[in-house]
């Protein structure tokens, strides 16, 4: 009983002989394992290193003297250290975060001037092809306008060719004119709507009865000619042979006839179109003046030339 | 190099501190006090947490005062150790916190210029 009661009296011993840390030493133990595993071990592990050797002296302390004030004070200042060290950590990480930004303010700055430059070189090669473009516009331009200028010489020549083409159509025109009036002092001329009628006295170009030309007949129908070649155009032409009543009708009609055809030839001769050229006899059928009188049958015989007017 | 020197200062103060009884608490005490004023320029009274820290040093120096009055040396010591490293304490953390709103801008900063590209 009595062996029993030492026994329990020894196992309480220790623990009465193990004392309990202060709450200074607790709380600094815990702030040193929080700093040990925390980011001040790799940003601060100097101040860590420091903060653990006054928690030592902590504990040693603890050890020679629970509960002394040496105790409470070493582990009050490991603790603080333990805080200052997380303090710095985080000062230090803040500049690292401070010093990430600034390079990636540098990186995103540079990415932004090659941009920048990127754009400044596609604008200048932009602005180069719209001088090239220019240029060759310029160049354009000026073959445009040598070719108004071609052009413009062309129109002034055709201008005056016309110019002269309307002069001499004048000329031929004048002469035509005169040729006509020339004419009119040797045979009648009766202008009508659709056709110019020359009227050759008979008793000029036939003797009596014939139907050969005379050698003056001859030089008054050239003159014919020549005021109808005087003409713009060749006109369709019919020529007529007409006698007075006297005699048979069909020795009139076969006379006139061959008077006509007499005329044509000659005006073919002359150069006068053939195709042209149409010959008919019609006898007393179409007498202008009165059979009755020597006059009037006179008029009566003669050879028209109907000049059918051009469309 | 303000920091370190602060750090130089506390160590030696808590270095003449372990040697006993050659301690002049009036060193560790004029120590402690430039903390406190350098937590103070640090702004550690716009900071909750670093106040915490900064009322507890000053109150210790008012404390350890007190005691160099009162003759008691070895506390007077002990309350100006304390002090000096609770300002420390709070100037780091007034200092982190001032750093990180920097840093907090500059990133902002990256953003806006990664935007606008």
């Amino acid at each position: 009983m009595r062996r029993a009661l030492t026994f329990a009296l020894l196992a309480l011993l220790p623990a009465c002989a193990t004392p309990k840390p202060t709450q200074a030493l607790v709380d600094a133990r815990a702030a040193i394992q929080r700093a040990k595993s925390g980011k001040a071990n790799k940003l601060a592990p100097a101040r860590v290193l420091t903060a653990e050797k006054k928690l030592e002296e902590a504990e040693q302390a603890f050890k020679d003297e629970p509960g002394s004030k040496k105790e409470k004070h070493s582990a009050y200042l490991a603790m603080r250290l333990a805080e200052l060290a997380e303090a710095h950590a985080s000062l230090r990480a803040a500049r690292k975060m401070q010093e990430n930004a600034l390079s990636s303010y540098m990186d995103s700055q540079d990415a932004a001037r090659r941009q920048q430059k990127a754009e400044l070189r596609r604008r200048r090669k932009e602005l180069e092809d719209l001088e090239s473009r220019l240029k060759a516009a310029k160049g354009n331009n000026k073959k445009l306008a040598k070719l108004r200028e071609e052009l413009e010489k062309k129109k002034a020549n055709l201008q005056k060719s016309l110019e002269a083409e309307r002069k001499a159509r004048q000329a031929a025109e004048q002469k035509a004119a005169a040729a006509l009036g020339k004419l009119q002092e040797i045979a009648k001329i009766k202008e009508a709507q659709e056709e110019t009628i020359i009227t050759l006295s008979g008793s000029v170009l036939f003797t009596s009865g014939k139907s050969a030309l005379l050698p003056v007949a001859r030089q008054k129908l050239k003159q014919v000619v020549i005021a109808l070649k005087a003409q713009q155009k060749s006109r369709k032409m019919l020529i007529k042979g007409h006698t007075d009543s006297r005699g048979s009708k069909s020795r009139n009609r076969e006379l006139s006839r061959l008077r006509a055809e007499a005329v044509r030839d000659f005006l073919i001769e002359q150069g006068l179109d053939a195709n042209r050229i149409t010959a008919v006899g019609k006898g007393a059928s179409e007498p202008v003046a009165t059979n009755r009188t020597a006059e009037g049958r006179a008029n009566n015989r003669r050879v028209e030339i109907v000049l059918k007017k051009a469309h | 190099m303000m920091k370190r020197f602060l750090f130089l200062t506390a160590a030696l103060a808590l270095l003449t501190a372990s040697c006993g009884a050659a301690v002049n608490p009036r060193d560790t005490l004029t120590t402690a006090m430039a903390n406190v004023r350098a937590a103070e320029t640090a702004g550690a009274k716009d900071n909750p947490k670093a106040e915490l820290y900064l009322k507890r040093a000053t109150d210790q120096i008012a404390e350890a005062k007190k005691k160099i009055a009162e003759g008691d040396k070895e506390d007077a010591q002990r309350l100006a150790e304390r002090a000096a490293v609770d300002a420390e304490v709070a100037m780091v953390l007034s200092q982190a916190a001032q750093e990180r709103a920097k840093a907090k801008r500059a990133m902002k900063r990256v953003e806006r210029l990664k935007k606008g590209m």
